[in-house]
């Protein structure tokens, strides 16, 4: 069917897209102080030390992000959502208020909603992490997203990539939510633009919908 | 029943307008976070900028020693106020009040831009420059609690350029265009007493006061506190800019800006640039509700950006530093003149209110005084005297949710008017309101009569005096009850183009916007004006295009969809002339050398009149079965353009006066008198939208003014420190916006009575149910006591009488 | 946030090392430490942060030699689901389960609750704006300004570094601390095992008595025996991302021994001793519910912002304890 605006096909392909752009790998190192390039991690923490031996050297540190795994040379101070939006050019963890007190940055680290700007980058080697966007491209979560869209789960839009990766964790642990369970599980996201009721009636439409599917392909 | 003028405005049929679950434009881009919004856009070789914040709620910066921040590696400026590359930067226009150099020596709250801006090649660094900053400070005396401000003796807090009375002058959204011309709204008047301090005066008198208070029985004298409320932009603004090559003006010449999104024209004149040598392409907004100020972290990248040769830069506020204000603090001490029969005789509003720091909006301190809630009454004598205190508190950008206060000041006079006679509050309301033909005229609209009928039986209305009902669990039961007008954004000069071209209807627009679905709203307008489906609208985005829709809500989108509904219509008519012209050929009519003989068209020997558009076919009237597809209508491209004003009002008695749709909001509350927590039971909605659009939005937009209404009265408090003006709680955790578990569940039933002035008589609603009072006049109701906003348990508890110091109580 | 170094460190040996270093800090969920550091409140920026979540063996849950063993590690979320802690300690989940916010819950531990820093708005402002008592200032400055959310028992005096009596006002907003002081909870460090009362402090940057280098390992709760009941409360403004301005928990034994613990009243977590004594050994009636609630707040010294509290401790402790009654 044709749709108007952007079709949820054209946005799963721009999401596809930007996991496959992902650098999870640096081929040289640029020096963040100075802009001289290196071509291992090891050359850049010689320089470091020889340079800038006051300064705060990178770190080098290895997750796996929406199925990819990235090899990812960081400053220590640096958040996930920091890193997922400067090196990796993922756009869906939003930042609202930095602290942890909006959701909006919300990603899914080792199965569990995880507020991306609370969590040093760091600190997550070895994890898994999945974004919005990496939901977006899996056919299992289109009936989600596309429930958001029909029921306008969603006014401006900037806090709903983290109200849906909060969603998908819900249905993750509990496919068959009541709306109670709904408002629990989203009560850590902040929307002021009145969205609340939307997501209920979004994620029960999903779930029925989704379980209809299930039943037709077994 | 008064529709509006124009074509279709009486259109019973509809195959598009109304109809639900239609996607947004740009809802599953928005939903996968593919969707950039300002603060989602990085660039290769980018740099870092943070603006210095002043730390005290008023102070002069004497000197910054910035030697040891231009040591650190990585960081490559300070750039300071003096510093003359600020003065090549031209005006905005908008909120562009005049400064005495872009970037101040003087802050005047605390967290306010000062000083200088620092450059370097992360965030990090930015911070570790600002840090090694050696500033040296001249701290002034400061106004944050307004009361205490109105203190004749005290110290001048702001130089004589930047009173309020100019303010109002230089700033274009102190005016409103109506369709009765432009209307300063702040004017002041030559009997106004003379500036004193920090105090200026704006006094209104309509009628006769004198006479007023003669007419009536006694005298009702209150209180209305409304405290200071937080834009919370959900992005905090930033923008990141960078040079580009412009193929004609030469290399480096061209901006590319995102981030400032709606706002390329003040960009354009900051940086003395035409339009073809600005680019935003990114338009994607953070809900901002009426809040279109730009900061300066959206204003300045370019600046910044050309320093170092068109490398990017970016330029990010943090959620404190973007706490401005949604709504000055104000305090209306009332006194009304009231007949035995509850009929108000006059209006004494004496105002008490927070002008902001220099440069704000007017919007939310004085410029209401001429329309809403005082001129829905049969009363006409009115003084308002607004006293305006000059303050340190926070910069108001544009206008506040609340706006006009005067709503909620009539809301608590209509439940103390009851409580005095025993009289059910909607029968003080039904008979203070005047009608639609004059203020003498007794009957209510017919929107006011049924959204009341309809309210009542949702709340299962059973009005009781304060105190004197508690529910089986024990806790005080009180109701509560407001009336207001729907329309408020429909008095803009609006734009539509729409093109047919190559088959197509294309609908350029600048681009997505902050929440409300506009684009959508008038595509739907467009596909049935048409005789289109939704999907067979092209919209076309490109932020050179003239036709933004960021004309506040759903009530600015009915009268934008007026005109895109004239626009609509005026285009049907040039595809079917065009159409009966292509088709009406002389079959002998050359057309180049590769042309085959073409077949009569089945619409020859019509007229344009003779034709219409159904279901995508360009059909004849009187025979059906003799059409083109619309795709072939016609081979030439065609454009129509319409612009102005939606028409004027059904009911509407002058300039403020509008009665055209009407809505009513109901609330119903538990307040637990041992812990001093309210419970909403029931907030109910019966807005007169004139005509339903586009349903799941509308319904979110009110859902969104409830919440908003809500949190303002019952969580969200801005806490300043007394002693130094610093705010204690900017942030997401102590500022207490309503999550999913605290808001009640809004019932609505929306009503179609098709009198307001946008499209097919709708009117829209948003910021009308926008309230600061009728969950704390339900409070009121429950317990006898008044509770300022926000009724949090200590403050109820306080009002209660139950916080004695002293253990054993 | 500006920059410092980062240590994943293998064993408590090498954290410990690092830690006794000046200039670094021990982060767990990261949750607290994270917002102080982009807010930048201390008058010291570290130099090295400690990641605790790379030692391995600090997460378990276990029942060991009559008590529940909890690893400092333990997540808030973990906790609230865990089946040993619902059949031991089912207040502990509850509370474990109600704090912040769900997100938060999944990233929190057990330790980082009980270490962290106050919540005092002045304390807490950005760029050590009030370099207040807790950061080795002189003032408390919630003593003579905004003090509705702090304490009711008046201020915490302590000796700062160099030794000068300073008072401070801020509550202790260990949320967990309550039920655990009720449950006569254990507290083992690299160094010590103390009663749960006696491992709060008031000292300059940090609220627990651990010494530099000295970690939270885990946190031990004896077996109630059967027929011990228990009940949580947390009262807060909002339903979630919130603290409780107060909570409070109650144990009450078979014989009819009560532990009450109240939070977010007094500089750090307390014992409601008039409140408890009381109760001793009587059953539970609605009067001598409500003469608990007045015990409780007995001695409290509020300040006009915050008398609320008392309300809400008399009203809270009397409504828990009827709901106690057999």
């Amino acid at each position: 069917m044709k749709t108007a605006g952007i079709s949820l096909a054209d946005a799963c392909a721009q999401a596809q897209a930007r996991i496959e752009k992902m650098p999870t790998r640096q081929k040289t190192v640029t020096c963040p102080l100075c802009g001289e390039p290196f071509l291992s991690f090891g050359d850049l923490t010689a320089h470091y030390l020889a340079v800038h031996p006051e300064a705060v050297a990178p770190v080098e540190v290895r997750m796996t992000v929406n199925g990819r795994d990235c090899c990812l040379i960081i400053e220590p101070q640096m958040t996930l959502k920091e890193v997922l939006q400067f090196h990796l050019g993922l756009t869906g963890a939003k930042q609202m208020c930095d602290r942890g007190q909006c959701g909006s940055c919300t990603v899914i680290m080792d199965g569990k909603p995880t507020l991306s700007c609370n969590v040093l980058a760091a600190d997550c080697g070895g994890k898994t992490v999945e974004t919005v966007e990496g939901i977006a491209v899996q056919p299992k979560w289109r009936p989600l997203i596309d429930a958001y869209c029909k029921w306008d789960a969603m006014q401006c839009g900037y806090c709903t990539p983290g109200f849906l990766v909060a969603a998908k964790c819900l249905l993750d642990r509990n496919p068959h939510p009541t709306e109670e369970d709904i408002k629990e599980a989203l009560s850590g996201n902040i929307c002021i633009c009145g969205t609340y009721p939307r997501h209920s009636q979004a994620i029960l439409e999903a779930v029925s919908y989704m379980v209809k599917g299930g039943e037709q392909n077994a | 029943m008064p529709d509006t003028t124009g074509v279709n405005g009486l259109r019973e049929e509809f195959r598009v307008v109304g109809k639900p679950n239609l996607p947004g434009l740009t809802s599953y881009a928005m939903a996968t976070g593919v969707a950039k919004y300002g603060t989602d856009y990085t660039q290769p070789d980018m740099l870092f900028a943070k603006i210095l914040r002043c730390p005290h709620a008023h102070a002069r910066v004497k000197s910054i020693d910035a030697e040891a921040a231009l040591l650190i590696p990585g960081v490559l400026d300070v750039i300071q106020w003096d510093d003359p590359v600020f003065q090549e930067l031209g005006m905005n226009p908008i909120g562009g009040f005049p400064k005495p150099s872009y970037l101040n020596q003087e802050a005047h709250y605390e967290g306010q831009e000062v000083g200088c801006i620092v450059v370097a090649e992360s965030e990090a660094l930015c911070e570790e420059a600002l840090k090694a900053l050696k500033v040296e400070w001249e701290v002034l005396p400061f106004i944050t609690d307004i009361k205490k401000g109105t203190d004749p003796n005290l110290e001048r807090i702001r130089g004589p350029e930047l009173t309020q009375g100019e303010a109002a002058e230089y700033r274009p959204e102190a005016g409103m265009a109506t369709s009765e011309g432009y209307v300063l709204m702040t004017k002041h008047y030559p009997t106004d007493p003379p500036r004193e301090a920090n105090v200026s005066w704006n006094i209104k008198v309509d009628g006769n006061p004198e006479e007023g208070w003669k007419k009536a029985d006694f005298v009702l004298e209150y209180d209305v506190n409304i405290p200071t409320n937080i834009s919370t932009i959900p992005n905090p603004p930033a923008s990141v800019a960078w040079w580009e090559d412009s193929m004609y003006k030469g290399p480096g010449q061209k901006i590319h800006i995102e981030g400032a999104p709606h706002r390329r024209e003040s960009i354009m004149s900051m940086y003395h640039k035409s339009s073809d040598e600005v680019v935003q392409e990114g338009l994607f907004q953070g809900g901002k509700y009426c809040d279109w100020g730009l900061r300066m972290a959206q204003e300045v990248t370019p600046l910044l950006s050309k320093r170092f040769g068109g490398r990017p830069v970016r330029c990010c506020n943090s959620r404190e530093e973007t706490f401005d204000l949604s709504r000055n603090e104000r305090h209306m001490h009332m006194r009304l003149g009231v007949t035995r029969d509850g009929l108000i005789t006059v209006v004494e509003d004496n105002t008490l209110v927070d002008n902001g720091a220099p440069g704000s909006s007017t919007m939310g301190s004085v410029s209401d005084r001429d329309w809403g809630g005082y001129y829905t009454l049969k009363c006409k004598d009115i003084t308002q005297k607004f006293q305006v205190v000059d303050s340190n508190i926070g910069f108001m950008h544009t206008c506040a949710q609340f706006v006009p206060y005067n709503w909620d000041s009539i809301t608590v006079a209509f439940d103390l008017i009851a409580e005095k006679l025993r009289l059910d509050p909607v029968e003080v309301a039904r008979r203070n309101l005047h009608g639609p033909s004059s203020q003498d005229d007794p009957d209510p609209v017919p929107s006011f009569e049924k959204s009341v009928e309809v309210g009542k039986e949702l709340m299962n209305w059973d009005w009781h005096p304060a105190g004197t009902k508690r529910l089986p669990d024990g806790r005080l039961h009180g109701t509560s009850f407001r009336y207001a007008i729907c329309p408020r954004h429909s008095f803009m000069d609006y734009f539509c183009k729409l093109e047919y071209r190559d088959g197509v209807v294309h609908f350029p627009t600048q681009g997505p916007i902050a929440g409300w679905f506009s684009t959508e709203c008038f595509t739907m307008i467009a596909a049935e004006e048409l005789g289109l489906n939704y999907e067979d609208i092209s919209v076309d985005y490109d932020y050179r295009e003239k036709h933004s829709d960021q004309a506040g809500g759903s009530d600015g989108v009915t009268g934008h969809g007026w005109i895109v509904k004239e626009c609509a219509n005026k285009l049907k008519r040039k595809i079917l002339e065009s159409a009966a012209r292509e088709a009406n050929r002389p079959e002998d009519a050359y057309r180049g050398v590769f042309s085959f003989p073409m077949p009569p068209s089945p619409l020859k020997g019509c007229t344009a009149d003779e034709l219409d558009i159904v279901e995508g076919k360009v059909v004849v009237k009187a025979d059906p079965n003799r059409f083109v597809p619309f795709s072939r209508a016609t081979r030439e491209n065609v454009t129509a353009e319409f612009g102005g004003y939606s028409p004027k009002s059904a009911w509407v008695t002058g300039f403020g006066r509008i009665l055209d749709t009407m809505n009513t909001s109901w609330c119903e509350v538990a307040v637990d008198d041992e812990t001093g927590e309210v419970e909403i039971l029931k907030y109910i909605v019966v807005p007169d939208v004139g005509k339903v659009i586009r349903r799941t939005s509308l319904e979110s937009q009110i859902d969104q003014v409830v919440y908003f209404s809500q949190g303002c009265q019952l969580l969200e408090e801005f806490v300043q420190d007394p002693e130094t003006g610093v705010k204690l709680n900017g942030n997401f955790l102590d500022y207490r916006v309503p999550t999913t578990m605290d808001v009640p569940e809004v019932s609505k039933e929306i009503l179609e009575l098709r009198s307001g002035n946008g499209a097919y008589g709708a009117s829209g609603i948003s910021h009308n149910l926008a309230n600061s009072h009728l969950i704390i006049t339900a409070i009121h109701n429950a317990t006898g006591v008044w509770v300022d906003p926000p009724a949090t348990p200590d403050r109820v508890l306080k009002a209660l009488g139950k916080c004695e110091i002293g253990g054993e109580a | 946030m500006r920059p410092f170094n980062h240590l994943n460190p293998a064993t408590l040996e090498e954290a410990a090392e690092a830690l006794r270093q000046p200039g670094s800090v021990a982060m767990a969920g990261g949750g607290d430490l994270l917002g102080a550091l982009k807010d930048d409140i201390a008058r010291e920026y570290p130099k090295l942060v400690v990641n605790l979540k790379s030692i391995p063996g600090l997460d378990r849950t276990e029942v060991r030699d009559g008590a529940l063993c909890i690893g400092a590690l333990c997540l808030l979320g973990d906790l609230s689901r865990n089946e040993l802690v619902l059949q031991y300690a089912p207040m502990l989940a509850e509370a474990a389960g109600k704090c912040a916010s769900p997100a938060l819950r999944e990233n929190s531990s057990i330790g980082g609750n009980l270490c962290q820093l106050p919540r005092c708005w002045y304390f807490r402002k950005l760029n050590n704006r009030f370099d207040c008592a807790r950061k080795g200032g002189e003032r408390c400055f919630a003593l003579s300004g905004d003090n509705r959310y702090h304490s009711v028992f008046g201020p915490a005096v302590f000796e700062n570094c160099d030794g000068k009596k300073r008072a401070c006002i801020a509550v202790n907003q260990a949320e967990l601390a309550p039920p655990l002081m009720a449950l006569g909870a254990e507290i083992v460090t690299t160094l010590r095992t103390l009663p749960v009362g006696e491992f709060f402090g008031v000292r300059v940057m940090s609220t627990t008595v651990l010494e530099p280098g000295e970690l939270l390992t885990e946190i031990r709760i004896p077996l109630p025996e059967a027929g011990t009941k228990m009940r949580y409360k947390r009262f807060s403004f909002r339903k979630s991302i919130d603290f409780p301005v107060v909570n409070l928990a109650i144990v009450k034994t078979p014989e009819n021994e009560y532990r009450v613990a109240l939070g977010g009243v007094a500089p750090m977590p307390i014992r409601a001793e008039a409140a408890e004594e009381l109760l001793r050994g009587k059953e539970l009636t609605p009067e001598l519910a409500e003469a608990a609630g007045r015990a409780a707040v007995r001695d409290a010294k509020p300040t006009e912002a915050n008398a609320y509290k008392l309300q809400l401790v008399k009203t809270l402790l009397k409504r828990e304890l009827i709901s106690m009654m057999d």
